[in-house]
């Protein structure tokens, strides 16, 4: 259904008369993946959708103003990662929620959640994932779930490959050993 | 999503398999789901409120822009200065009808009244008071006050004296007013 390239995509949206049409394929091409980046992040369907809705609102808003040096996509990614961590951020202050709190609330909510179709074992990774720091729990996902290379994840995050390695290595031992003793 | 294939997928389920044996075996699928035709619907619903975001910004745009700020600042600084230019000129009204009135007085007053209206203190007040027993006569004309022809100045002052919570300013100033229009009208006769 949607073969253009992202550069094609962006030469089309550059006409002022196909800016609609361009932008409205950009959102088909991306908008599974952005989702579930940021349904990872916030675990809720409805809080995830708002997030996807701002995300794509803000590339509407600076899409003429994204310079061609890094990839679309990534930068698609970076908006995403960012209007989901300032959701959390901003929802735990309204809550007076510290860090912990918060991932217990996000562990509670998602088993409450009809939108979870996974089997004990999935529900049990997923408490687990959550139980991360923040921002471990972001690379863990970018890279065991949607398997993006370091040198991406490095674009998107603005952190050094070396630093994102150890955040992953560190991420599997965690959940190694919570798996080992529950 | 997860059927990509990236060249170092293997190398990944190796280093997994290694770091976290029982974790590798877990199957890598995604648990959560969405509402039916979620994705179907999303494009036009992002699309109508990217719409709606535009023509708000069209509409409204002027207030994001800095010079509208600068422009409010300038025309609250100027109906400021206005209001301040205004009060001013009124009060400088006030004050010439005021000074208009004294002269207006200062026709019919002596250079020793107009001092007196000014400044009093104890012995002009006995003094006012002296003369107002002499100024009987002119007052006995005026009906108002017809009743108060015999009344001499020891009386006005013991009679005040009798007063609860007498205080000399007061009476002073009592005096001022009550002086001040006696003149007034005596010359007006």
């Amino acid at each position: 259904m949607n073969n253009y390239s992202d550069k094609e995509l962006l030469e089309l949206f550059h006409k002022k008369d196909n800016r609609n049409y361009a932008f409205n394929l950009l959102v088909r091409k991306y908008q599974k993946q952005i989702y579930w980046h940021i349904r990872k992040i916030v675990i809720n369907h409805d809080d995830t959708n708002d997030i996807v809705q701002n995300t794509f609102i803000k590339i509407w808003k600076n899409l003429d103003k994204f310079r061609e040096d890094s990839k679309l996509y990534t930068w698609m990614y970076r908006i995403a990662t960012n209007e989901a961590i300032s959701f959390i951020n901003k929802n735990r202050i309204k809550y007076f929620l510290s860090f912990t709190d918060f991932e217990n609330h996000f562990a509670n909510s998602f088993t409450d959640d009809n939108f979870f179709t996974g089997d004990e074992i999935q529900k049990k990774l997923q408490k687990v994932i959550l139980k991360l720091p923040q921002k471990q729990r972001i690379v863990f996902n970018m890279r065991y779930f949607d398997e993006i290379k370091y040198k991406e994840m490095s674009e998107i995050l603005n952190t050094s490959t070396g630093a994102l390695k150890a955040s992953y290595h560190i991420a599997v031992k965690k959940i190694k050993k919570y798996l080992t003793e529950n | 999503m997860y059927n990509k294939t990236h060249k170092n997928n293997k190398d990944e389920s190796q280093y997994l398999k290694e770091l976290a044996p029982n974790f590798s075996k877990i199957e890598k699928k995604n648990p959560f789901m969405v509402p039916n035709d979620y994705f179907e619907k999303l494009p036009s619903i992002i699309q109508q409120k990217c719409n709606e975001k535009t023509l708000w910004e069209k509409r409204f745009s002027f207030i994001l822009r800095p010079q509208y700020y600068v422009s409010v600042s300038l025309a609250v600084i100027v109906i400021i200065f206005i209001l301040i230019s205004y009060n001013k000129s009124n009060t400088q009204k006030i004050l010439i009808a005021n000074n208009n009135n004294i002269e207006y007085y200062a026709k019919f007053l002596t250079e020793q009244d107009i001092l007196e209206i000014g400044d009093f203190d104890e012995e002009t007040l006995i003094e006012i008071l002296l003369n107002e027993t002499n100024s009987n006569k002119k007052i006995s004309y005026i009906s108002e006050y017809a009743d108060y022809k015999d009344i001499s100045a020891d009386d006005i002052i013991n009679y005040l004296s009798d007063e609860e919570d007498n205080n000399i300013d007061d009476m002073i100033n009592e005096l001022r007013v009550t002086s001040y229009e006696l003149r007034i009208m005596n010359y007006e006769l």
